[in-house]
């Protein structure tokens, strides 16, 4: 390794240090102290602050003053840091399901800031009481307390949702920005010139950064610059920046330095907490720029790309997914020589952030499987999710995708697929509580928690009364969703309405395709974005369909009656009712009985969902995910007739809850591979366990990969069926309940780093950070599902 | 055919990710036996009173007093409301006819989970007894291009009817000694040994047992009859009691409770003499 390899290698580890030993995280609340400062600039001078030129104008005059530094380690200029707060619930130890707010507080992140010395309460109170009376924050606060009645219980409920896109940076690496700058003026309209403004960000902080890596490099012989190896990176840096991101990338180090200049402005145009800001296929932005690059100093400038993602100690940016491989609209394996250096660079670094995602497909050489083959059965070591391109392509066809298209999906946050560049999603996430619409469709249309009326009543639905609901339940449970589904739609229409109405992002949208459409990403009705809809993630599948299994049960032994009173009281009277329903089959057990109530109730409501339109007249895209929603929601949630009691946790995604898994986990694939996963427009979650023997843990890396490759990969995925729609996502978590307690009980000795990566949906987490009921639910969950190899 | 249970296996019943079908009735009398469900050639009910709190009430026909079956009573009973009307988890009935359609059914959506190496295993009980349902199912299945294994006691007197017809046989020895074989399984081993011995290829597991077979004059005579015969791989197994709590859902002793396996060192040595034999041996549990 020469000099320069070993440089770069050893500043990523350094700067992993810095990076897990920073416990104050601050710099988030000094960007918006800086927005506030140059907001109120601007309408002393009488300047709009509003529109999007003026949006533009304030991040141009915030990054120009925000806080800047380049931590020990270095070798690219940027960071987050100022994007994200420490505020996201998994990674919060203080995090309790019960405490879930029913609303989205866009300043709650002032209640996570750190102690550090200058910040004082009453500066921290400025910041927010500024922020309190913007309009954005009344308006919003408006349409929750409009749908209070739906969402204090979580019958749905509404995110209006900053990040959760891929931009396709390819355009800004090959051209530089100026030349994009130019592309937007010469659009000769007013959004043009506001995008054209925006871009001017990247370059204040390329200027800024630049100044900064030469003022520290020629600091003389004190502090971390008397070492040389510190010197040459800061140098680099500079040199870096006088070319890039205002002009094209040369080669691989150049196109690193401005794709994390360009993320940086974007994110903190979104900040706070654009969670889900996703790479895509990472592995064909880099590949122009691989040229002859030593493959050591690809993977270390990778490593530095990766570290990037990391935002303090536990990583407070979230979701952020990156791909590789995957094939082409003919079918070509898309891998090339960058995807084995990202691969490298994610198992090197084993860091909680960014989260991998592989894709495959019926034609993925072996060689790149027995290259995944070292992630797997590694307790503590993140393992990639998987997708699976011959189904998700045709899905994609399905919802208009053009097929040139449709190689560039990426994934936005955890499993949602959406176009690099040309998708605008999530602009608002609403979120279905099918257990909470059953629980009221079995009580009069009333919550069985507190009596509050949410849904329509038995008479309003036409009938007769209890015996003519229970008998009927499923009707009744689809008539109360046809009632709530309107609201849902208004109320997330109405967010996204106010989102992209107030909070137009120019920057943003241009590095999506706004430079092709002129118009914002998030404009409610016409958005600049090529491909639209909103996101509708679905929770309960499993309680929803095991109950209606166990109630026509459990009719031919009790009274209707008995079974509503024995639900509204959560079994306490009832255990002899209770142990009944439990008994009854229960999906994903590979039944046929239970699968095909499972697999109309997932029918019939993705189709219900995907009819709904927002605001631009697109489709709500089904979206069967539940991140950790399953506990807060199931907190909502009274005594279910699966024989859930009362505030216990829904199921998983589209998996059966822990206790009900009865099967070995061939019946539990054959069992999803029922499911109707191409009305599953918006992606849906699901997770194996595998829980090793000893046998598996020695298994060389080659039989480790041929082991996924077999036994779960290629059949889950029906990979050599030819089929065209297919399960097309799964995460694994391969461990043991017993490690996980272990590692819990005696992390110096188990997991000495300090991390112990385990997966919750697409997110890589570190199991030792995580809040103690996130970390149950893994554990419940790994066993459950798990198999036992 | 009577299975008493279905389920999968990776590796040990057969290459490969195996589904397996336990065929109910056997005719050895292990005092070990893991499946002593597999035993009886008819249903039988397994009960586990700590699984539910209602048992009585689940027997409407008053076979269950004080958390006690009375096993005569369920054994005349006709509807089995215990488990069709209330499938109360206390109550497990064992004794499933599967058709040869309904099986061919089963394996065809179950095939993609075969991979490049797996199949079907018939194990049981003995599955031999059910010898022309057995061969019908194993014709049927290679006739698919269907892998087939079968585990055997290689008791039966049709024994040679399965060469060719099964693509893996997994043999069991229990003991050479006739006396001691008599002891520990209630029958006569001449058959089995001829069997064993006749040419056929086949995979020979041995339970290896510190008190009866594993003693060092036994243990020299398996190892002297695996020389001679020479099977393809030789699979030991240590004892194990996970069939325990099956005994007591029978309502039958556990008759091993005086029994152990010997040292995993010491049964990893008799394995190294076997590989010094020439002979392909491993420990499976």
């Amino acid at each position: 390794m020469n000099e320069w390899i070993a440089c770069l290698a050893d500043g990523v580890e350094t700067l992993r240090g810095v990076k897990r030993a920073q416990s104050v995280n601050n710099a988030w609340f000094f960007v918006q102290e800086a927005r506030m400062r140059g907001r109120e600039t601007m309408r002393l001078a009488g300047l709009d602050t509003e529109s999007a030129l003026g949006r533009a104008e304030l991040l141009c005059r915030t990054v120009e003053r925000m806080p800047l530094t380049i931590p020990a380690g270095s070798a690219l200029a940027g960071s987050q840091d100022g994007a994200f707060s420490p505020s996201y619930a998994l990674i919060n130890p203080s995090f309790k399901v019960e405490e879930f707010a029913g609303y989205c507080d866009p300043l709650a992140a002032y209640a996570d800031i750190d102690p550090e010395e200058g910040v004082t309460a009453e500066r921290v109170a400025a910041v927010r009481a500024y922020w309190e009376g913007a309009d954005y924050v009344r308006d919003l606060r408006a349409i929750y307390q409009g749908y209070g009645r739906y969402t204090s219980e979580v019958a749905f409920f509404m995110e209006p949702v900053t990040g959760h896109t891929i931009p396709d940076l390819r355009p800004f690496l090959e051209h530089g920005v100026m030349a994009m700058q130019e592309r937007a003026r010469a659009s000769c309209t007013e959004y043009g010139r506001a995008m054209a403004r925006s871009l001017d960000a990247v370059l204040i902080l390329a200027r800024r950064y630049r100044a900064l890596a030469l003022e520290m490099a020629e600091a003389g012989d004190s502090g971390p610059t008397a070492d040389p190896a510190a010197k040459a990176r800061l140098e680099k840096i500079a040199a870096l920046l006088d070319e890039v991101p205002a002009h094209g990338a040369r080669d691989l180090h150049g196109a690193a330095q401005a794709f994390v200049l360009l993320w940086q402005a974007m994110a903190i145009e979104q900040a706070p907490n654009p969670y889900a800001l996703s790479v895509g296929n990472i592995d064909r932005v880099f590949a122009p720029y691989l040229g002859d690059c030593d493959v050591e100093e690809a993977v270390a400038i990778i490593r530095h790309v990766l570290c990037f993602f990391q935002v303090g100690d536990r990583c407070w940016a979230i979701s952020q997914n990156i791909m590789v491989g995957g094939r082409d609209e003919h079918g070509r394996d898309l891998a090339n020589p960058m995807t084995d250096v990202v691969l490298e660079a994610f198992f090197r670094s084993n860091d909680p952030q960014p989260s991998l995602s592989v894709k495959v497909h019926a034609g993925t050489p072996e060689a790149f499987y027995l290259d995944l083959g070292r992630f797997f059965f590694t307790p503590g070591h993140l393992t990639p999710s998987l997708f699976n391109d011959d189904a998700l392509l045709p899905l994609l066809d399905a919802q208009g995708i053009h097929a040139v298209d449709q190689p560039d999906y990426g994934i936005a946050g955890c499993q949602e697929p959406s176009i690099m560049g040309k998708s605008s999603l999530n602009t608002t996430n609403t979120w279905l509580n099918l257990g909470k619409v059953l629980e009221v469709a079995l009580n009069d249309g009333r919550s069985t928690l507190s009596d509050t009326q949410i849904g329509p009543t038995w008479a309003e639905l036409g009938f007769a009364g209890v015996d003519d609901a229970y008998a009927h339940a499923e009707a009744a449970f689809l008539g109360t969703l046809d009632a709530l589904l309107p609201e849902m739609a208004a109320a997330g229409n109405a967010c996204t309405t106010l989102l992209g109405r107030a909070m137009p992002v120019p920057f943003t949208s241009s590095v999506m395709d706004s430079l092709t459409t002129f118009r914002d990403l998030r404009d409610p009705e016409r958005p600049g974005a090529t491909y639209t809809g909103s996101g509708c993630l679905i929770h309960g599948l499993a309680v929803v369909a095991d109950s209606l299994t166990a109630l026509r049960a459990a009719l031919r032994i009790w009274p209707a009656s008995d079974i509503r009173a024995s639900l509204a009281s959560d079994f306490r009277e009832t255990p002899r009712l209770r142990e009944f329903l439990t008994a009854q089959p229960k999906w994903a057990n590979n039944h046929e009985e239970a699968d095909v109530t499972a697999v109309r109730i997932a029918t019939v409501v993705s189709q219900r969902v995907n009819a709904l339109r927002n605001a631009s007249g697109a489709a709500f895209l089904a979206d069967w995910s539940t991140p950790s929603t399953h506990l807060l929601y199931g907190y909502w949630v009274g005594a279910t007739p699966d024989g859930r009691a009362a505030r216990t946790p829904l199921s998983y995604g589209i998996d059966p809850r822990p206790e009900t898994s009865r099967s070995e986990l061939p019946e539990r694939f054959l069992s999803f591979r029922k499911l109707p996963f191409g009305l599953m427009a918006g992606g849906y979650a699901s997770h194996v366990g595998i829980c090793p023997v000893d046998a598996e843990f020695r298994m060389p890396i080659d039989g480790k990969a041929r082991w996924m490759r077999d036994r779960v990969i290629v059949p889950l995925f029906r990979l050599d069926e030819g089929v065209r729609e297919a399960p097309y996502y799964v995460y694994f978590n391969i461990d043991t309940a017993d490690n996980l307690r272990a590692v819990l009980r005696n992390p110096k000795e188990l997991a000495p780093s300090g991390i112990y990566i385990m997966r919750i949906h697409g997110t890589f987490v570190n199991f030792l950070d995580l809040s103690p009921a996130i970390q149950e639910d893994i554990i419940a969950r790994l066993e459950a599902s798990g198999y036992a190899a | 055919m009577r299975i008493f249970a279905r389920g999968w296996s990776d590796g040990f019943d057969g290459p490969g990710r195996r589904l397996v079908y336990y065929l109910k009735g056997c005719n050895l009398r292990c005092q070990w036996c893991g499946n002593p469900e597999s035993i009886a050639a008819v249903p039988e009910m397994l009960f586990y009173p700590r699984k539910s709190a209602f048992v009585s009430e689940s027997c409407p026909h008053g076979a269950v007093r004080d958390g006690l079956l009375d096993r005569r009573a369920c054994a005349r009973c006709m509807d089995h409301a215990c488990v069709e009307r209330w499938r109360d988890p206390a109550f497990e009935l064992v004794g499933e006819e599967i058709t040869l359609s309904n099986l061919l059914a089963q394996v065809e959506e179950r095939r993609p989970f075969f991979g490049e190496d797996g199949g079907v295993t018939f194990s049981g009980g003995e599955p031999t007894l059910q010898m022309d349902a057995l061969l019908a199912a194993a014709d049927a299945l290679r006739e698919r291009g269907v892998h087939v294994a079968i585990e055997t006691n290689a008791s039966s007197p049709r024994f040679h009817e399965l060469a060719g017809r099964i693509d893996l046989l997994i043999c069991d020895l229990k003991a050479i000694s006739a006396d001691l074989h008599a002891r520990m399984t209630g029958a006569d081993n001449r058959l089995i040994l001829a069997n064993l011995a006749s040419g056929i290829a086949m995979t020979v597991r041995v339970p290896l047992i510190r008190e009866l077979n594993f003693v060092p004059e036994e243990r020299e005579k398996i190892r002297r009859f695996l020389v001679e015969t020479r099977p393809e791989r030789v699979g030991l197994l240590l004892l194990h009691r996970l069939g325990r709590p099956k005994y007591e859902a029978l309502g039958k002793a556990w008759g091993a409770e005086h029994l152990t396996p010997p040292d995993r060192d010491d049964a990893e040595a008799f394995r190294l003499a076997l590989e010094r034999d020439g002979l392909a041996a491993e420990i499976l549990n």
